[in-house]
């Protein structure tokens, strides 16, 4: 089944098909030339049995919203592509119901900017497996922030290559995983091109028995001076038995860069907690406070578009709720 | 006290430090664009000006900074400052005080000061003999001296940078101290406070340079002449008249009253 | 949980030119047979334990695959170690100074190292005689009742002590291929007993030892920190040594009991023919405190990861290095943290510097037991990329499985930067002062536990070599 998609400006909905009939755009969503693209989503590509596509004019100012509740199939893909100089806002949002393989495109022209904020509510039932290829031109600014709640295991295996000059990209990461829940994580930030800047940030909070993966990978090439990188994980552990799995790897073969890492593990801070409930806030909903104040930090960081973050805000809300029941 | 000297090209040059048709690139982009300036020894010079008039970068060209490609001619204490070394116009009495100074970690600013102290004079001097200095420098402006076994810039606050900025001011005595936006981030009380530090540690030789956006500082401190810098150039010149000009009436008011060169 | 990566686990694979190149399983070691084991055990007069403990550790040598991840060890050749495992003694040939490479004579004038030191880091004298120098300082020490002799020799006269730590729980020869070959071939090293409550008031080197026979491939230091003791131990120093072996699989193994400090200090240049693949590790217990610091300096190939297992409530460990790689060399080095108990705490401060085609390589594996709680941890790695023909790289795994850790892990990597050294030069330095300021306060953090000689000598070589990186 489609995806139900609300188009605001300058852009057109086409499916996968109708996409390969013109040679530019199949070209793109192939992705051939990409070395690296993840294995997910070669293997979703050729196993697809339908895709959307929505691609945004030059110059043109578009808001997208997607939404898909149930899965055309087992193997889908959902790709943007932006063209030159435009400026959109995209909000997709997936509640499935059972195992899915999905690849997804993100490509942005020469000047283009885009702001994506994709929110992964699947339920419980749902084992899903994302492989992301995420291409920026020249002087393109990508903001991506991917948020994950609900489903029972998350594989996603991203690349966004900067293969193109001064092309910007910042990535976000939601997470909250309750009971039971898995999420693998491959981000690759691959740095080919003189001048590209890129910013990550992670932030995971674990309850029950979850357990959490991220690689984070960022590489410089040799052919890319001038690179500025940094890349942020944190996790906050909730439970006992939650398991938090992050390595953030640096791979830099230039020296006219600036790049580093971060990455740090916290318990809910027990003065943090005090303070909350000395001013009369119970337990549960200190923690809840915490927790909320943990993500939504990440959240407007990412200084998205309103509407797209307050329906995330909402969700996690939702789902915080369901770890800390208000006592 | 002025020095005659005649340079390579038959000028006299006669101020303590000299620009004549200063300009300065950044790769290809021309930030400074034709500036000219004399400075004698004792003066107290403030340039203000927008963002992007090119006051830091004016003060950073002076002192060397390898961003920039400079042509024209500048002359310190009689000698071709273009033609010197960042470090070797630094020995010969030209200080920058920056505006966001670098961390240099794992050095402490005590043996930092003291490498620069032994360049400045020329001679070395013991550890114990540097230490009663700096100690006593430290005093005279009011700072623990447990601040000097602190890496250089280390965590310091903006007012701890500034702070630093000064006393390496303070012990290296030069005859040109050029203050990249001093006051940036202070609120009055604290710029009050490092005013009166400035005037306190000068001597009455040294020349200052004091590139500003406001007009604040000359509360403190007695300006001979403000310059007013606009995109690349010094578009007008006055004395401390001329800040409270601009203060009270705007970079607008400037900008009517001198139209584009 | 240590189970779970093996004692040899380390992490992750870096993707990249270096580890695709991996050899089959079988190395090839013709030469190195079970009758030369047999030989060398014989030769030593060893006790029938240690005999038959080299046989079971080469024949898990045999079966042990190379590792699949890490530098390129393609050329490492076995054989090539035969003529070298036999214990120096008769028919020791030590070199000829002539054929000590120029380079290594040009660091030692620059050094301004002295004469006979020169000789002996060269390999050229046949023993360093310390008979004069240290016999009171040894004295002192073993009235203490601090045992510390040359490892043959504790294995012939201390065989308790010896056979209850040797090779068992710390470092058994199954941990991985390079330590079962040094459980057959070992030769060599420092033996190390501290009784409970003796705190040694002085740093003990090598040279402190009777006849010492000089350094050798398979060193094996076994230091014992009884409770409540408290012992600092430094080996190599910053000055390249010569040497024709061309691997080297040191095992170090170090036992910190309840309430002990102990601090292992190890500087390591050796020439660029060298493959470096020690391992080192200890084990912690309660309350004790255990500190690596090092200098990783030489050798063409280094794999090194020290490793602090900490057993006990209030463990602590602290990892230290500076790691340096020029043209050709690769140093892969890092740290392994195993929190297995509460309240422990650990810190790893990580300094590389790479030109001209070096590569430095962090990896570290920090991992915490569920039900630890009150756990602590700080790792800081910077590394300095002088060139874009050289590769620095990171690859820290954090496996965190208790909910109240504090956690935190940082990096940088980039070059030294203009604004830093012309601040410094606005000051009045120049180019060469501002740039080796810049580079002594990057590495200040390890060179100030170093002892004052140690430090100094530290800090020359390394302004040396990094004398005009910086364009």
């Amino acid at each position: 089944m489609k995806p139900e998609t609300t188009i605001e400006g300058n852009a057109r909905l086409l499916t996968y098909h109708e996409a390969l009939e013109d040679t530019a755009l199949g070209k793109i969503l192939s992705a051939e030339d990409v070395k690296n693209a993840p294995e997910g989503y070669r293997s979703a590509l050729a196993g697809m049995e339908e895709g959307t596509v929505i691609v945004v004019e030059p110059h043109a100012r578009a808001k997208i919203t997607v939404e898909r509740k149930s899965p055309p199939g087992r193997a889908f893909g959902t790709f943007f592509i932006f063209g030159e100089n435009s400026h959109s806002t995209v909000f997709y949002r997936t509640a499935l119901q059972e195992s899915t393989r999905e690849c997804r495109g993100i490509f942005l022209s020469k000047l283009a900017v885009a702001h994506c904020c994709f929110l992964q509510a699947d339920n419980e039932k749902a084992l899903s497996t994302v492989g992301l290829v995420a291409r920026l031109g020249e002087c393109s600014q990508l903001k991506f922030l991917n948020s994950n709640i609900g489903g029972n295991e998350k594989r996603d295996a991203f690349l966004f290559l900067q293969d193109r000059r001064a092309s910007r990209c910042e990535h976000f990461e939601a997470g909250l995983a309750r009971q039971g829940q898995k999420f693998f994580l491959d981000s690759d930030h691959l740095h080919t091109a003189p001048d590209t800047y890129s910013r990550s940030v992670f932030k995971y909070a674990t309850a029950g028995n979850s357990q959490v993966n991220v690689d984070g990978k960022v590489t410089i090439e040799q052919a890319a001076p001038g690179s500025d990188t940094h890349l942020l994980a944190k996790s906050l552990l909730l439970s006992e038995n939650s398991i938090s799995k992050v390595i953030p790897m640096l791979f830099v073969r230039n020296s006219d860069v600036a790049a580093g890492h971060g990455s740090s593990m916290t318990p809910l801070q027990d003065e943090e907690l005090f303070y909350l409930r000395s001013r009369g806030i119970g337990e549960s909903e200190s923690k809840l406070l915490v927790l909320q104040g943990f993500l939504r930090d990440l959240i407007s960081r990412s200084e998205m578009d309103a509407g797209a973050l307050g329906t995330l805000e909402a969700e996690l809300e939702k789902d915080a709720h369901s770890i800390f029941p208000r006592d | 006290m002025r020095n005659l000297h005649v340079a390579l090209d038959g000028c006299v040059w006669m101020a303590l430090l000299e620009i004549k048709n200063l300009r300065a690139f950044a790769e290809d982009k021309e930030i400074v664009k034709g500036l000219s300036l004399a400075i004698n020894p004792g003066e107290v010079h403030v340039i203000m000006g927008q963002n992007g008039s090119g006051k830091s970068t004016l003060l950073n060209a002076l002192a060397g900074h390898p961003k920039y490609r400079v042509e024209g001619a500048a002359a310190f204490d009689g000698k071709d400052l273009l033609a010197m070394k960042p470090h070797e116009r630094a020995r010969a009495g030209l200080f920058l005080a920056f505006q966001h100074p670098n961390e240099v970690s794992g050095v402490t600013l005590s043996n930092f000061l003291r490498r620069a102290y032994v360049a400045r004079h020329g001679k070395e001097v013991s550890v114990a003999e540097f230490e009663k200095i700096l100690k006593g420098k430290m005093r005279d402006l009011g700072m623990e001296s447990s601040f000097a076994e602190r890496g250089v810039n280390e965590g310091f606050s903006g007012g701890e940078k500034k702070r630093s900025e000064i006393l390496q001011l303070a012990v290296l005595e030069p005859k040109v101290a050029m203050l990249d936006e001093l006051d940036s981030g202070l609120d009055v009380d604290a710029l009050g406070k490092i005013a009166e530090t400035l005037s306190s540690i000068r001597k009455p030789d040294t020349a200052v340079i004091i590139v500003t956006h406001y007009a604040r500082i000359l509360k403190n401190l007695k300006a001979d002449r403000v310059h007013v810098m606009r995109d690349g150039q010094i578009i007008a010149s006055g004395d401390g008249r001329l800040a409270l000009q601009l203060e009270e009436k705007g970079y607008s008011w400037i900008n009517a009253a001198a139209p584009a060169l | 949980m240590l189970k779970e990566y093996g004692r040899d686990a380390l992490l992750r694979d870096a993707p990249g030119s270096d580890s695709e190149l991996h050899v089959g399983y079988r190395a090839e070691h013709a030469g190195l047979t079970l009758e030369l084991v047999k030989e060398i055990s014989e030769v030593k007069e060893e006790p029938d334990w240690m005999r038959r403990h080299r046989i079971k550790s080469f024949e898990i040598f045999e079966k042990k695959p190379l590792p699949t991840w890490g530098p390129d060890l393609s050329h490492l050749d076995f054989s090539a170690i035969v003529g070298f495992v036999r214990p120096k003694g008769q028919g020791y040939k030590p070199n000829s100074w002539d054929e000590v490479p120029a380079e290594i004579k040009n660091t030692f004038e620059k050094l301004g190292i002295p004469e006979a030191e020169r000789k002996f880091l060269a390999g050229v004298g046949a023993q360093y005689d310390s008979e004069v120098l240290y016999k009171s300082l040894r004295s002192n020490i073993s009235d203490l009742g601090v045992i510390y002799t040359d490892m043959d020799s504790a294995v012939r006269e201390h065989p308790e002590l010896v056979k209850k730590y040797f090779m068992n729980r710390c470092v058994p020869a199954t941990d991985n291929k390079f330590a079962a070959l040094h459980g057959a071939f070992w030769s060599g090293g420092s033996f190390l007993y501290v009784p409970a409550g003796v705190k040694v008031p002085m740093p003990l080197q090598i040279y402190f030892m009777m006849n010492y026979p000089g350094f050798g491939q398979f060193e094996h230091t076994l230091i014992i920190a009884e409770e409540g003791s408290q012992v600092q131990y430094i080996e190599g120093c910053s000055a390249p040594h010569y040497t024709k072996d061309s691997m080297h699989a040191a095992v170090v193994e170090i036992f910190v009991q309840k309430g002990a400090r102990a601090r292992y200090t190890s500087i390591q240049n050796w020439s660029r023919n060298v493959y470096n693949l020690n391992t080192k590790r200890a084990i912690v217990q309660q309350d004790a405190v255990m500190e690596w610091v090092g200098g990783t300096l030489g050798s063409g190939v280094t794999m090194l990861y020290p490793c602090s297992i900490l057993v006990g409530r209030g463990a602590r460990a602290e990892h230290l290095n500076i790691a340096l790689a020029g043209e050709g060399q690769v140093k892969d080095t890092g740290a392994k943290v195993f929190h297995m108990a509460s309240n422990t705490s650990s810190k790893i401060v990580s300094k590389s510097i790479c030109k001209e085609g070096g590569v430095v390589r962090y990896r570290g594996l920090l991992s915490v037991g569920a039900h630890c709680t009150g756990v602590k941890s700080n790792v800081r790695c910077d590394s300095i990329i002088a060139d874009s023909k050289s590769k620095a790289e990171t690859v820290p795994v954090m496996d965190i499985r208790s909910k109240d850790a504090v956690i935190g892990h940082e990096a940088s990597v980039g070059r030294i930067s203009e604004e830093q050294l012309f601040y410094l030069m606005s000051r009045g330095m120049d180019a060469d002062e501002a740039l080796s300021l810049v580079v002594r306060g990057f590495i200040e953090p390890i060179v100030k536990e170093l002892p004052l000689e140690y430090a100094v000598e530290m800090n020359r070589l390394i302004e040396m070599e990094m004398e005009g990186s910086v364009g």
